[in-house]
Parts: C-alpha cells; structure tokens; sequence
C-alpha cells in the first residue's frame, strides 16, 4: 500500500514532479556521456599506448632494467630468451612474442649530429604492435642487404633528413668499445607523442644485434588476444618462469605506462567532482519537492497517523516517493544517457584537440558501459533516499492535533 | 465500566501572554454504546476535548482513559495500534486520502491491522453496501459529492469494528437532507453494533440523535 500511495502522490503533481525528475535526468545524462567519454578515450589511450611497442607484458631480466636498462642492453641481455619465447607462445591467449632491445647513440647527418634513442624489434614485428609506429613518409623497415632505419620526424627535422639520406650511427659496444654504423633512412614516422617523435628511431632487431654484439634481447615483449586477460596471464609467466628457475620477471602494461596511469587518475577526478556537482543540484531538487510535498499534505499526513500510521510508516511514505523519483530519474537518465551517446556517436561533431603531450586529436566517441548505467541508478536512488530523509522525517514528526487543524 | 474516563483534564495551549487554556478542569465519563454529543459556541473547547477522547492531543494536566488504556502513556507504535484497533474518526471535511479510491480509502486500516486481502474485500464492501457506496467503490474522492465523501469516511472509521467512533462536526459540511442520513446510518450501527459515539457539533439536529448531551463553554463543562 506503502508503494502504491507513494507511487500515486508523484503523480499527483505532475509539474513538479516532472521538473524534479528533469534534474535528476539531465544530471544522470551528463555523467553516462562523460563517462562514457572517459571509457573511450581511456580504451584508445590504452590500446594505443599497448601498441606503442609497450605490449601487454614485457619479460626483463630484472627489476632494474626499467630505470637503466635504456642505456645498458648488455647487462640486461635476457638469458634464455628463446626458451622464454617458446613458452610464452605456447599459451592459448598470447598472440605473439617480439624480442626488443633500445640503446642510446649518436646520430649524424652531413655536419649534423644528434643523439637518439634507437629502438630495435624484427621486421616481420606485427603491424598491430607497431600502430604508433606510422610511416609517413618512405617505407616501414624490410628484410634487406642494407641496413635501413625509421626515424621519429622531429629527429629527421633536426637533421635535415629525408629519405634515401644515409646517417651514420656511433654507439658503445659489448665490452666498452665503439662502434659505427651507415644506415639508409627508408622512412619517417610519426607517433602521436611529441616526445617521442624527436628522440626515436627505429632498426631491425637483427642489424641491432649484431652492431652491439647483443648476447639476446633485454625484453621480450608479449601481446595478448585481450587487454583484460593481462593479470591472469601475467600470474601464468611468473610461475612458469619461477618453476623452470630462469632469471626473468614479467611486468603488466599498466605498470610501464605512466602517462596513461596519470591520465586516468585525471579523468576519474574529474568524473568525481562532475558526480559530485550533479548529487548537489539533485539533492537540492528532491529536498525541495518532498519538503512541498509534505507541506501540502499535512492534514492527510495527520489523518494516516489517526488510522494507524505509526511515525516509521510516514517516513517510509515519503523515504520511498523519494526513491520513485530518484529511480524513475536514473533509468530515464541512463536511457537518455545512451541515446544521446549513441547520436553524437554517429554525428561524429565533437573534435577533441591533441591532449598534453600529443600531436593529434581526435574525433570524440561515447561509450558509456552497463556497470555505468547500473552505477547511475544506483547513485541517483540512493541520492533521493538521502534527500528525502529530513523532510520525511520532519513529516513523521507532525503533531497529529495540529496536522488535522492545519488548513 | 465507562469507555471512555476524563478525569480533571486542563489543556493550555502557547505560554506566557499567549497562552490560551482550551480546556480547565473536564471530568466526565461515557458508558460503551452511548451516543454522546458535545454542543458549544466556536472556541468553547469541544474540539479539543474530541481530540483528547480520540488520543490525537494530549492534556496538560489531569488523564483521560479510553477503553481501559492511557494513551498519554503509550508509545508510538502502541498508540497506533490502539488507535487503529479502538477509535474511528469522521471529520467535517471527511479528510479522504485523494490519491486513494473509496474502496481503498475504506480498506486502508485492514491493512494497518494486518487483514488478509480476503478479509478485507469482504469487509470493506460490506460496509460500503451499507453506507450506499458500494457502487462508487472505485471512484476517487474527487468524483464524490460532500454526502457521499462523508459516507466513505464513516465506513472507514467503522471498518476496524472500532469500540468509540469520534465525530466532529461530521454534519457541518452537508445539506441537511443529506446531513439526516449520515446521522441515521450512525444511529443504525450504533444500535447494531454498540459503537459508541461522541459527536462534536454546533447543528441542533445532530443533538435530536444523542442519548446524552454536553454543553461546553470557554473549556468547561457547563451542562
């Protein structure tokens, strides 16, 4: 019964309502498109920064290569790294496995030089691994006689290089001495991330070995089928590596990839403090139609409590036209929520210009999730069951003597 | 044993210059199946007195008893309960919940009482077919003259089988000929069922039904 006065009373002053639930609607749509926003340009800076050369998984030799094996690929060669390789392979989800080794070296062009940080992984390295990786200008590297290289094209700028030119490469070798190597700069590519435009370039694992008389590759990088599957395969590596007694230790992703842990911190910030705009203006809304409403049902309310309406019933009584509205509200957010998601999806009008760090932007898409549907609604119930508390409970306190005297 | 025992009850409303004592030194008691009316110019307190028989105020001093208990002494969730079980209201302004049908209206206290649905249907409709309402059973009270919104509350003070009905001014909204059949069909089940009542009102006609009268001047009783 409980339900079904509360249900009726909503209905009874439509205006009011309908502009309550206005509120909660159009704050639970902002949230399901932000969020949605969110989810998508996390996931792209995800894959993108996974395909970046990062992978899902890298086995290094240990610990410390992460903050000095960029300029140590000897100390940190991987022992076994075949054995390693095969193993990995061997699991269903594991798409492939690429060896890769980066050092640091001087590079010169004419009366030029620079330095740059040379990244080296085969040729045959699947293009999916590679996405940053794009050539736009010349070719990607190939099997060949003669040793090619991609430069990053603010290095090819610096230097005035185009394609065809010849550079030269001066490194340290094993054992501390020094050797040089000409190369052919087949292309120029472009990465999206500014930083690494002016400070990469890219050769053929192979060439890299045997200029730096490489013992093995100081990672092994693993691509998985999923993104999600990264902890469960991560755990399977780690003990097959502690069973077999090899020394190697494997990293997720997410370890390796500051900037996107950084980005995401950001924006989930951001969706608290919007989340928490929206929860205000709501909460503010819903103490204001529940207080109207109590107010304009005094004598009925004085009445329920002369039939047997004890002062926990009246409070239920307005608890849960509270938490009608706030339902109602979020599930027609949610619906609101994913229609408007899915017009701008197709309308493709929103262009996010290159966020910090990056060289391009992007055409905005929104992909808000069932968990943030489910969260909504969740949010918005439990925000008018808070809201309506105090007038509810201001309500159940109405003197039955004055409540029936009340015009 | 009288159902109803109010024993030197005073009640001072507001305080200091604003105080107003509605009722000063009331005692009177009211035997089960009596029809007791309760006359008095505005202001002589018998609205209040109402309110203190039916457990909706408390009095500042003295105690009422009704049907054995002292509600001042209850709590909340007692004095719902007995209120719910004992006394049924009937207002001059009917106070029907609007978003709720006549059936519903009626069939609300069942449901406080924890009546099965069956029960219920079946009292609820009895009652209504007594009070000529049965057909209107689904209307809601805003499709429903004064006299028949007045029948609708009757039956809902009555649905419990309450033992003291307390009616105020439950003819003061009405025309007269419609005013006469309320005050029969109270007569009826009084005579069916020994349902007290005590009716507060101003209307002589209403005192032509009673079987005692009190009269009321400035929170007294005065005959």
């Amino acid at each position: 019964m409980h339900l079904k006065l509360a249900f009726r009373n909503l209905l009874r002053n439509k205006r009011r309502t309908t502009l309550t639930l206005a509120s909660i609607v159009s704050g639970v749509i902002s949230l399901m498109v932000y969020a949605g926003f969110i989810h998508y340009s996390l996931w792209g800076l995800r894959e993108s920064t996974i395909h970046s050369g990062l992978g899902h998984i890298q086995i290094v030799k240990n610990e410390h290569y992460f903050t000095s094996g960029a300029f140590d690929p000897f100390g940190f060669s991987l022992d076994r790294a075949t054995e390693i390789t095969q193993q990995i392979r061997a699991l269903p989800q594991v798409r492939y496995v690429v060896p890769q080794s980066t050092f640091g070296s001087t590079i010169g062009f004419k009366d030029k030089t620079g330095l740059v940080m040379v990244q080296a992984v085969p040729v045959n390295t699947p293009k999916d691994l590679l996405r940053f990786r794009r050539v736009i200008q010349g070719k990607d590297l190939s099997q060949s006689n003669t040793p090619e290289m991609v430069l990053g094209v603010g290095v090819a700028k610096r230097l005035g290089v185009t394609i065809g030119d010849q550079v030269t490469l001066l490194t340290a070798t094993k054992g501390g001495g020094v050797n040089a190597m000409d190369v052919a700069v087949v292309g120029i590519s472009k990465s999206g991330i500014r930083e690494m435009d002016n400070i990469y370039g890219y050769i053929d694992w192979e060439l890299a070995s045997h200029f730096l008389f490489l013992d093995g590759p100081s990672v092994l990088i693993g691509v998985l089928d999923q993104t999600e599957a990264t902890n469960a395969t991560l755990r399977q590596i780690n003990a097959g590596l502690k069973q077999k007694g090899w020394v190697a230790t494997a990293r997720p992703w997410h370890q390796l990839a500051d900037y996107y842990t950084q980005a995401a911190g950001f924006f989930y910030a951001l969706m608290v403090v919007i989340k928490a705009i929206v929860v205000l203006v709501s909460v503010f809304a819903i103490i204001n139609t529940v207080t109207m409403s109590v107010f304009e049902r005094v004598r009925e309310i004085g009445m329920l409590r002369i039939m047997g309406s004890t002062q926990g019933a009246i409070m239920t009584l307005f608890i849960l036209e509270g938490m009608m509205m706030g339902l109602l509200g979020g599930v027609m957010g949610v619906v609101g929520g994913f229609g408007v998601s899915a017009i701008l999806n197709l309308g493709e009008w929103i262009y996010i210009s290159p966020p910090p760090g990056m060289s391009e932007g992007y055409v905005a898409q929104f992909k808000p999730t069932v968990w943030d549907a489910m969260e909504c609604v969740v949010l918005a119930t439990g925000v008018s069951v808070l809201a309506s508390i105090y007038p509810a409970f201001k309500a159940s306190k109405i003197s039955v003597a004055e409540a029936i005297r009340f015009k | 044993m009288p159902i109803v025992q109010v024993q030197q009850v005073g009640k001072l409303y507001g305080s200091g210059t604003v105080a107003v004592q509605a009722l000063s030194e009331v005692s009177i008691e009211i035997e089960t199946g009596d029809i007791v009316c309760i006359m008095g110019a505005s202001g002589s307190g018998k609205s209040t007195l109402l309110n203190m028989m039916g457990t909706i105020d408390t009095p500042s001093e003295g105690t009422v008893w009704i049907a054995g208990q002292q509600p001042a002494m209850l709590s909340d969730g007692a004095l719902s309960r007995f209120r719910n079980q004992t006394i049924g209201f009937v207002f001059q302004s009917f106070n029907l919940i609007p978003v709720l049908t006549a059936f519903e209206n009626v069939e609300y206290p069942l449901l406080l009482a924890g009546e099965p649905k069956a029960t219920r249907t079946e009292v609820v409709m009895d009652l209504l077919q007594q009070v000529g309402m049965a057909e209107w059973a689904r209307s809601y009270p805003n499709c429903l003259s004064g006299g028949q919104q007045q029948r609708v509350a009757i039956a809902r003070a009555l649905v419990a089988r309450p033992q003291l009905v307390i009616a105020d001014e439950p003819t003061a909204s009405l025309d007269h000929q419609t005013g006469t059949h309320i005050l029969e069909l109270m007569k009826q089940i009084n005579a069916t069922h020994r349902t007290t009542f005590v009716l507060a009102t101003h209307d002589p006609l209403v005192a032509t039904y009673a079987t005692r009268l009190i009269r009321m001047d400035s929170g007294r009783i005065v005959a």
